[in-house]
């Protein structure tokens, strides 16, 4: 394959250095973690670990907002026109907020921007883990031009959440649409956006280590 | 640094990895990297496509203690697509105040564009807009930059100057290479100034946002009539 033919933009290629580099991030999934990078742990959960089945794990480190989000992505394209359900093995452990499993029809970016955007949001739909390991299934139509879909796990606030046994199949329009949406208070978000920019606007921070260290 | 800065725009095509480079690039520097290699065999997509920067701080550039921050560009790239790369960071709180952010910079065979630059726009959006070819990018200017333009491998002190509206609470400043070629710089400073400081401007350029825009609206038709791709790696090995 021409990989150019993936590359629909210059931006195509960008890389952003992930610093939380604790857990085995598999190959082919993207963290998409809080701005400072050091609220969430994502990757393999060796203690999960089973022969020839691994869990992926998002927990989140120290004493977060109920807004962040903390997420594992692979976005996959091809199903332009298709109703595609991702599902998965799910369970989540002191998920204050919201944690699960997660498909978009589009592009989306996990991350606390989307939590404030509730264009974005309406596009990421969800169905939320339990206590126990339990398959779930996230089902959306992609429209007749959409080039681009997201797949992920993802966890709002503060806990953990694992997924292992994850698939991506496309099904008949037999199988109900889900209607949940990853779970983020928009309105609230919003407000904590505002709060925060405020009080970065207050407080000057230049940048940091010119010196290279 | 606050991801916001990437993802204020809807980014139409962007695909991310993670993947160690050459050169470590200290935090909160960030890199971004957009670079098509001229020709390809096959790819392993879940690799990715080859590195086409290398960006970091260049242990060999180092003199007498002194650091230097490098983009280097590590093939021959596609000429039809914004090819660039940047290391980046952003400062916040200083709306209405004018700003300078000054380095000694050095270049190498650079064949577009080389230098400093500070971005003003609302939430650091415009390098992204412009060269993604999103919706409104002919309306949007490239950030403001100094480029390097002494003779090859000659330091050269560049400073870029920006007035940052009252209502934009962050900016966006790094160094930054479109197209091919190696830049450095070192002594970087960082300051507000008063207004009499005159304001730069030039702007960072090599940036085609027409020819952007149709190849990403290309790209999205071709990628929305491809077969489906099976998840990468659903067995998490």
């Amino acid at each position: 394959m021409d990989f150019r033919a993936l590359l629909a933009a210059p931006l195509a290629a960008l890389v952003m250095t992930s610093s939380a580099a604790e857990l085995r991030m598999p190959q082919g999934w993207t963290a998409a973690l809080d701005p400072s990078g050091n609220a969430y742990q994502a990757g393999v959960d060796p203690g999960m670990d089973e022969p020839g089945r691994h869990s992926l794990l998002i927990q989140s480190v120290g004493s977060r907002s109920v807004l962040d989000i903390g997420a594992v992505m692979q976005m996959v394209f091809g199903y332009a026109g298709k109703r595609v359900r991702l599902s998965a093995q799910v369970k989540a452990a002191g998920a204050d907020t919201w944690a699960g499993l997660v498909l978009s029809d589009k592009m989306a970016f996990l991350n606390q921007f989307s939590a404030s955007d509730a264009d974005t949001l309406a596009h990421v739909f969800g169905v939320a883990a339990g206590a126990d390991w339990k398959t779930v299934s996230v089902v959306v139509d992609v429209p007749s031009d959409g080039w681009m879909i997201t797949t992920g796990l993802a966890l709002v606030g503060n806990g953990k959440v694992w997924a292992r046994d994850l698939k991506l199949d496309i099904v008949g329009t037999d199988m109900p649409l889900t209607t949940s949406h990853m779970g983020v208070d928009v309105p609230r978000a919003l407000a904590q956006l505002h709060e925060q920019e405020a009080a970065q606007a207050a407080h000057e921070k230049p940048p940091q280590n010119l010196e290279l260290r | 640094m606050d991801y916001r800065v990437f993802f204020a725009a809807p980014l139409a095509a962007l695909v991310m990895s993670v993947s160690a480079t050459e050169s470590i690039l200290p935090a909160p520097w960030t890199a971004m990297r957009a670079g098509i290699p001229a020709s390809s065999g096959p790819v392993d997509w879940a690799k990715g496509p080859p590195p086409a920067y290398d960006i970091g701080v260049d242990p060999a550039a180092e003199e007498q203690g002194q650091r230097s921050l490098s983009i280097k560009s590590l093939v021959k790239l596609d000429p039809g697509y914004a090819n660039f790369a940047v290391a980046q960071q952003s400062a916040q709180g200083y709306a209405g105040k004018r700003l300078r952010f000054s380095a000694q910079v050095r270049s190498e065979g650079v064949s577009t564009w080389a230098g400093l630059f500070m971005d003003d726009g609302p939430k650091g959006g415009a390098l992204n807009v412009v060269a993604a070819g999103l919706e409104g990018g002919e309306h949007t200017l490239p950030p403001s930059g100094a480029a390097a333009q002494a003779p090859n491998g000659t330091w050269q002190d560049v400073s870029v100057v920006v007035q940052v509206p009252a209502t934009v609470n962050s900016v966006t400043l790094g160094l930054a290479l479109v197209g091919e070629g190696k830049v450095w710089a070192r002594k970087l400073h960082f300051e507000v100034v008063g207004p009499e400081v005159p304001l730069t401007d030039t702007r960072m350029l090599g940036f085609d946002w027409a020819k952007a825009r149709d190849e990403r609206v290309r790209n999205e038709k071709m990628m929305s009539l491809m077969r489906p791709s099976p998840l990468t790696n659903s067995s998490l090995d």
